[in-house]
């Protein structure tokens, strides 16, 4: 087989499946993952997003479907080409950290010296060199995540898997393994990030996946999805009586607190249009129109569908 | 197979760094030396404690019993205090039992024991006295002077008594070798032992290190991880090849501890085993000794391949996990050692043959019947075959039951699903 992918594009899902005792753990899913990019696979629990990543990363295969990668000449999984931070978190407790990272990074291919050489460049990136010689339950859990972040990049793959990245980590930590994940961004790694953290996601995404019950519910450019959804939010800030933005026929909802009022204009409303509405009736003191977090229409959509199934 | 062997390394060193299997692997040997110590003090302390037998002796035979006795724990003592005095001694430890021999002795053939005190077991039996029995050595001296006594009496001289007494010896003569062929034999058979029992020890070792790692890696989940590096089948076969090395090399260890404990400390006990030793290695047959490898490792290979998958199917739980393989792994390859017996009286019996094509049975079976007599060689080709095409058979499935069980948290795997993984 020859890779029929553009070298732009890192990764191709083609039509896969996966069922799991008569269930669609994953239902007919294509997407493209592009060079470079951070690419966000986004869904509720259970939607199938561990399940199309391990199939990704060639632990369990698809029952039909194609996978393919630009950076093998086959299009085949190359593991060294490729790193992985699992959801499920865990290491070798009873190891030594270096012993742990030179093992990992050998089965990717790596030199032990190089494995050890660049093991302790990222621990002392990470303020852990004093623990590279230390086993692993004598880490704290947010240590452990970092030597495993460390482990997942140290053969300095072409895409790296992160699946649920921040989960357990405090806001300081979050914040570094979000600099972390543009740092490899800028070094031209392609990410592959899950998350449930939706304003991280929006910080660092430049293209988004959405997955429930395994079936593909949104796709493409984030700033595009945020467009075509349709629905402004309006923030603002007033003097006077603001109860007629309940009747109006623009505002699809509206929660009016005391001289603060935010609303949901209906799809295709234009903010103009809107604006227009207020001129003679409010004193406006402060206004902002954006459009929608990635947390309101995640919610949306899968509440939608998850209706709709029953 | 370089990511196996990677996985091999690092099972290996990662293992033997392990601080409990350095202990097991020395102070295993430390306790068994400790309690063949022990034995040997024990014994050797009641080998110095003989037992003093008080005698009413009616006939007049006390030197001649002594005479008999020579050699055995007892010796008597003749006493001319009365039965009841003397049983009085008996019960304050001053002999260790007491023997009548009334003056009818020779006409009767009967004498009386009364041993010094009855055990807890002894006592718990409230039977009569005639239950206890009276020392061996005792009886079978007793036997022989009434023997001798008789023989004298039907007017055998001393000579012919001693002669008849000396009893009857077979010479054996042979031609082209044999003896040597059967003293080679001997220590084929021996050899045989050793490489069973090394394959059941090597294969338990290896069991509770391949149990051990798989559940570990299940728990930790490092599994996914490893899994997105190499395949399942390479982690399997790195497991089996680098734990079956470990529970190999500990088994060497214990296995030269014990050698050097035999050639230095047998010369203390009057064993010259570096004389023995060195006798021994012109009798060894190479050639089987070759073959008993093959199957050897053919045989490790199967059965760890099949408690891989076990390892992988099972629970988190190791208890459940541990019983199975006990089931599935230990009991087909101790089958050989069950039947010892027959395998000696019948080396070609039709069961033992059949046996012999079983094949987690295969290698112990094959190798104590070619220790025993000759095998035909039509027999040593199929078992082979079919050992290593069940062995090859048995590592990928047990790699296709290992790559889905693995990935299954907290529940064993019913007949169904692993009925379905197989034909995955």
């Amino acid at each position: 087989m020859q890779s029929e992918l553009r070298p732009e594009k890192t990764l191709s899902i083609q039509q896969v499946y996966k069922y799991f005792e008569g269930t669609k753990a994953v239902d007919g899913v294509s997407l493209d993952v592009q060079a470079g990019e951070i690419f966000g696979l986004l869904g509720p629990n259970g939607a199938g997003k561990t399940t199309l990543i391990r199939m990704i990363l060639n632990i369990t295969q698809p029952d039909s479907g194609k996978i393919i990668f630009s950076f093998s000449p086959d299009g085949r999984f190359q593991p060294e080409k490729i790193g992985y931070l699992p959801e499920e978190r865990g290491l070798y407790d009873d190891r030594k950290v270096s012993d742990t990272l030179v093992f990992l990074a050998r089965l990717k291919g790596l030199a032990p010296a190089q494995a050890r050489e660049r093991g302790l460049l990222w621990l002392s990136r990470l303020q852990l060199e004093a623990y590279y010689d230390r086993k692993i339950r004598e880490l704290s859990k947010g240590m452990q995540q970092k030597v495993q972040f460390v482990a997942s990049i140290l053969h300095q793959p072409q895409l790296v898997v992160l699946d649920e990245p921040f989960a357990g980590l405090d806001p300081v930590n979050q914040e570094l393994f979000r600099e972390l994940i543009l740092e490899l961004k800028s070094t031209g790694m392609t990410v592959l990030l899950s998350a449930h953290q939706m304003h991280l996601v929006e910080d660092l995404c430049d293209r988004i996946f959405l997955i429930n019950q395994g079936q593909p519910v949104l796709y493409g450019n984030l700033r595009e999805i945020k467009r075509e959804w349709g629905e402004d939010w309006v923030k603002l800030d007033f003097q006077g009586n603001a109860e007629f933005l309940k009747q109006s026929s623009l505002v699809k909802n509206v929660e009016i607190r005391d001289s603060r009022a935010e609303l949901i204009l209906k799809k295709g409303t234009r903010p103009e249009a809107f604006l227009d509405t207020l001129s003679g009736k409010l004193e406006i003191e402060q206004i902002s129109i954006q459009k929608p977090p990635l947390h309101h229409i995640f919610v949306e959509l899968v509440t939608q569908r998850s209706g709709e199934k029953k | 197979m370089r990511q196996t062997l990677e996985m091999a390394h690092w099972e290996f060193w990662q293992n033997l760094k392990n601080k409990l299997f350095i202990v097991v692997t020395f102070i295993s040997p430390l306790i068994m030396l400790g309690i063949v110590g022990i034995v040997f003090l024990v014994q050797s302390a009641s080998q110095r404690n003989e037992l003093t037998i008080a005698l009413i002796d009616g006939v007049g035979i006390n030197k001649e019993l002594n005479s008999r006795l020579s050699g055995s724990f007892y010796r008597v003592q003749v006493v001319s205090e009365p039965e009841t005095m003397i049983v009085q001694k008996l019960q304050k430890g001053e002999f260790d039992g007491l023997l009548i021999l009334e003056s009818t002795f020779f006409e009767t053939m009967r004498a009386r024991y009364i041993p010094k005190s009855r055990s807890f077991f002894q006592s718990a039996i409230k039977s009569d006295a005639s239950l206890i029995a009276a020392p061996r050595s005792i009886t079978d001296a007793l036997s022989q002077i009434t023997l001798a006594h008789g023989l004298q009496n039907a007017g055998l001289t001393s000579q012919e008594i001693a002669r008849l007494a000396a009893g009857v010896q077979i010479d054996v003569s042979s031609s082209s070798g044999a003896l040597q062929e059967q003293a080679s034999s001997g220590i084929t058979l021996a050899i045989a032992f050793v490489i069973i029992i090394l394959l059941q020890m090597i294969t338990a070792n290896s069991q509770t290190l391949i149990l051990t790692s798989v559940m570990r890696e299940k728990r930790n989940r490092v599994v996914e991880i490893l899994l997105s590096s190499i395949s399942a089948n390479a982690l399997m076969s790195g497991k089996i090849l680098g734990l079956g090395a470990l529970a190999f090399l500990q088994a060497l260890i214990w296995a030269s501890v014990g050698l050097i404990v035999i050639f230095i400390g047998g010369p203390f006990v009057g064993l010259p085993t570096g004389v023995i030793g060195a006798a021994i290695v012109p009798f060894l047959a190479w050639d089987k000794i070759l073959l008993y490898l093959i199957y050897f490792v053919m045989g490790y290979f199967l059965l760890a391949a099949m408690c891989a998958a076990v390892s992988a199917t099972t629970s988190d739980d190791p208890a459940s996990a541990s019983q199975l393989n006990m089931a599935l792994i230990f009991l087909p390859p101790i089958l050989p050692l069950l039947l010892f017996t027959l395998v000696l009286e019948k080396p070609d019996h039709i069961a033992l043959k059949l046996i012999s094509f079983f094949p987690p049975a295969t290698p112990g079976m094959m190798i104590l019947r070619t220790a025993v007599g000759s095998v035909s060689w039509w027999e040593i080709s199929l078992s082979l075959l079919l050992l290593a095409v069940s062995t090859w058979g048995m590592l990928r499935l047990a790699g296709k039951i290992f790559r889905i069980g693995i990935l299954i948290y907290g529940k064993s795997a019913s007949l169904r699903e692993l009925w379905r993984w197989a034909r995955s």
